[in-house]
């Protein structure tokens, strides 16, 4: 693949980070265009998680795309010295993933000027590390066939796909990364904290009507692409 | 240096080059702390944290397993007759040296009125829950050489001391994030090294 050909997928795969999601709205309420029908859930830490890349290279190879866009959408705010004021748009500061992406690449990404941030000592060119202050992450590909979004405080991450995956496909995503469909995880009430407390019940009640509306009633969302 | 992986892009969407920093061992620092604390010297579990699938222990990552090899009693500990631990030694940044705990088991433990130190499976890489509020893990911070170095979306604080970052939230059932314990805040967060 040509270098030109390579840099249009990653613009592409951007493109699609941007239009695949409202960004005005966070989990429960719905983050996806109504495109994304599918949707499925996983540990909230999945894409800052040493995993990761093992699990976006094999979206990859289901959806024969060539490359991943992982973008930081919301941050926490930074006080070190250097670095208040500092603003940054999402697009300046996103991680690519292919298949010859190793691990180590995207740990050290994550963790980028660890010792700064924690001695604020940190300058206008040195990047937060996602690890620390990143609280809303996605991650989409040039084909746009599926979206991973993922919110801090949820404390999960959902997988939003465009189209039936199939069931092959739904039995790997469950056994290989322990992701699963939210219909059948709302089954339980480990969502949101403690079960039985008023206020995961709320958030749940939001999820389900959010990503899952009854059979005649109208998606929720106003994003179409 | 471009990290292995990563493509450079036109300048409107190259992210900058991450200066890679190799973390400092704050092991002596990080003991001294946890030492100072009654109720974080304790004993260790894992618990579900939120997490949506059972039995709520998943993803259990590098980020994780090293920094809990880091300061872990090497002696198995148990919680109301539960397993919290095998013993996994100090410094081995291996896999598997936790079970899971659920919630349940959690809460049994939080009305035992057992003394202990959470590790939950959150976003972060850590979480510790403690019986202590989080002002009182924060001021515990803040007086052993921790500063602010940021602050979340939903008003908690990053404490760091250089080589380790803290935050703090909560959950109550009127909305606020975290773990329920009688209304105070149980949950913050460490991120290692």
């Amino acid at each position: 693949m040509s270098v030109s050909v390579a840099i249009e997928h990653q613009v592409q795969a951007v493109k699609n980070l941007a239009a695949g999601i409202d960004s005005a709205v966070r989990i429960p309420h719905r983050v996806f265009s109504t495109l994304y029908k599918e949707i499925y859930v996983m540990d909230g830490n999945r894409l800052l998680s040493q995993g990761a890349v093992k699990l976006l290279k094999a979206l990859i190879e289901l959806e024969h795309a060539h490359v991943v866009a992982v973008a930081c959408f919301q941050q926490s705010t930074v006080v070190s010295p250097e670095q208040q004021g500092q603003k940054k748009e999402w697009g300046e500061d996103v991680f690519f993933v292919s298949a010859g992406t190793s691990d180590e690449a995207y740990s050290s990404f994550l963790r980028r000027n660890w010792s700064e941030y924690g001695q604020r000592t940190a300058t206008h060119s040195m990047p937060p590390p996602w690890l620390i202050f990143a609280e809303i992450v996605g991650a989409c590909s040039e084909l746009g066939g599926w979206y991973i979004y993922s919110d801090k405080f949820a404390e999960i991450t959902l997988l939003a796909f465009l189209d039936n995956p199939g069931v092959f496909i739904e039995k790997r995503l469950l056994s290989d990364f322990g992701i699963e469909k939210l219909a059948d995880a709302l089954r339980r009430d480990t969502f949101f904290g403690d079960p039985g407390n008023e206020y995961s019940k709320q958030q749940r009640a939001i999820l389900r009507a959010a990503y899952l509306p009854r059979r005649g009633e109208p998606q929720p969302g106003n994003l179409s692409r | 240096m471009m990290a292995s992986g990563e493509i450079r892009l036109s300048p409107t969407t190259m992210r900058r080059m991450p200066v890679l920093v190799q973390s400092q061992d704050s092991m002596q620092s990080q003991n001294s702390l946890f030492q100072s604390n009654n109720a974080l010297d304790s004993n260790f579990f894992t618990t579900n944290g939120g997490l949506p699938t059972e039995p709520g222990l998943q993803g259990v990552d590098y980020f994780i397993t090293q920094l809990i090899g880091d300061f872990l009693d090497p002696q198995p500990t148990y919680v109301n007759g539960v397993q919290a631990n095998t013993g996994m030694p100090p410094g081995v940044l291996s896999a598997g040296g936790f079970q899971a705990m659920s919630d349940a088991a959690l809460a049994e433990a939080i009305a035992g009125g057992t003394p202990f130190t959470a590790v939950t499976v959150g976003y972060n890489p850590m979480n510790f829950s403690a019986q202590i509020s989080s002002a009182e893990a924060e001021a515990n911070l803040l007086s052993n050489g921790f500063s602010v170095v940021g602050t979340t979306s939903t008003g908690g604080n990053y404490l760091s001391n250089g080589t380790s970052f803290y935050s703090f939230y909560s959950r109550t059932s009127n909305g606020a994030y975290g773990m329920i314990y009688n209304g105070n805040v149980v949950k913050y967060n460490l991120t290692g090294p």
